[in-house]
């Protein structure tokens, strides 16, 4: 998944042991993937990645697992969470990365694009 | 006994968007809540607050205070139409523009003692420190701003320096010239893309020093500028605020101050010209209703 990402021009991480490392890499870099497996992962730390995906301002996160597990997640705010169920198809994926880095331009949207490239932040 | 004063800065960091017009009503409006308001032309070196309440000529001046005529600025307050306003309009004097350090403290100081409600004071366009220093000093700010994109890059731009200043004043005070020097390199952000969001600066800042970042950290969220956004026409005029918010909140980290929008009405442009606030010449217009509603609304933000 990771290399379909990285042709289409999409840097991603991959979630293992550190959540510290993950928001850090996420604040530095807007664009990002976040790839999060919560088969791996204890309550404990569902619930601090979940926080992590409400409270993150930019990138957006991938999130495999039980579909209890997933739904379970929060809805984040500016962040995108796509939730990923079996079968993976991985230019499904893609498709649904680009659409949360490149939404359909809306007169809103093209003013928020404008004021970021007339200041210099994208 | 004296009263507990607000003092709210009112700034357009770019030119022409209403500024000046939304401080004189917006401070006859406050009257009308039963608050007691001075208000002052801060616009240094570009003053011309007086006319719009069709004084034409003030007993008093800022330049009575600037040439140390007098040191009480209750003493220059020029009396308004409306119970409860004094007005203290511009001065004039050469260099005013350019007030000096000890000056502009001197004036920072000396509001304290107008004994009002509400000190409003009417700064100047642009970002140049006399203006962000008495934006800083304020307990409150309010930035004017029309939909349009030069004006939102202006008030981002306005809002980026504050804190870079907030900034430097609090590095300066912990005698920090390590991160003194990063703030120098976060300015040029095109050499250090890193520093494009609070967030890479914070994590820089950290870095260095972990109890200055939790301290920087807790400058920028206590920041909440109220927002104005004047001559708003259409619906999605009225959503450009929310875009800039999201930018701020984006980039600088500057989240939960509030939107208040005025729409567009050909009654201020009469107003101006017959040298008469809107809230008299027309005070059932749609800007006068929009004006009483913000002032409704600063009082319950900052009561």
């Amino acid at each position: 998944m990771r290399a379909v990402l990285r042709q289409n021009g999409y840097q991603s991480i991959l979630w293992t042991d550190s959540v510290t490392d993950l928001r850090d890499t996420i604040d530095r870099q807007a664009s990002v993937v976040a790839i999060i497996d919560t088969h791996a992962a204890l309550p404990a730390e569902l619930a601090i990645l979940g926080d992590l995906c409400l409270s993150s301002r930019q990138g957006c996160f991938l999130l495999l697992g039980r579909e209890s597990v997933i739904d379970a997640f929060p809805r984040p705010g500016s962040a995108k969470l796509i939730r990923l169920r079996d079968p993976l198809d991985p230019m499904l994926i893609v498709e649904h990365v680009t659409a949360c880095f490149h939404p359909p331009q809306t007169r809103t949207n093209r003013l928020e694009e404008d004021l970021k490239q007339f200041l210099g932040l994208i | 006994m004296s009263k507990s004063k607000i003092t709210l800065a009112i700034a357009g960091p770019k030119g022409g968007v209403g500024k000046t017009t939304i401080s004189a009503n917006l401070a006859i409006a406050l009257t009308q809540t039963g608050k007691d308001v001075v208000v002052i032309d801060l616009d240094l070196g570009a003053s011309n607050l007086h006319s719009f309440f069709g004084i034409k000529s003030p007993p008093h001046t800022l330049n009575d205070y600037v040439l140390n005529k007098v040191t009480d600025l209750n003493a220059i307050c020029v009396p308004g139409q409306w119970p409860g306003l004094r007005i203290i309009c511009g001065g004039d004097v050469p260099g005013i523009a350019n007030l000096h350090y000890q000056k502009k403290a001197k004036l920072l100081r000396n509001l304290v003692h107008l004994d009002s409600d509400y000190i409003l004071l009417d700064l100047g366009a642009g970002a140049a420190y006399n203006v962000i220093d008495f934006f800083i000093c304020a307990k409150a700010g309010l930035l004017v701003t029309t939909p349009e994109v030069p004006s939102l890059l202006n008030t981002y731009s306005f809002i980026k320096t504050l804190l870079f200043r907030r900034l430097t004043f609090y590095f300066r005070r912990l005698k920090a010239q390590p991160l003194l020097d990063l703030l120098d390199k976060a300015r040029d952000a095109d050499a250090h893309p890193e520093f494009k969001n609070m967030a890479g600066i914070l994590h820089a800042i950290h870095a260095i020093d972990p109890a200055a970042a939790t301290a920087v950290d807790q400058i920028v969220q206590q920041f909440k500028p109220l927002i104005v956004v004047n001559r708003v026409k259409t619906a999605e005029d009225a959503r450009s605020g929310d875009v800039l918010q999201n930018v701020m909140r984006q980039y600088l980290d500057v989240s939960g101050g509030n939107i208040l929008r005025v729409n567009e009405d050909p009654k201020v442009a009469e107003a101006i010209a017959r040298l008469k606030p809107v809230m008299s010449s027309a005070p059932q217009s749609t800007f006068a209703h929009d004006i009483k509603r913000v002032a409704v609304q600063l009082n319950r933000i900052l009561g």
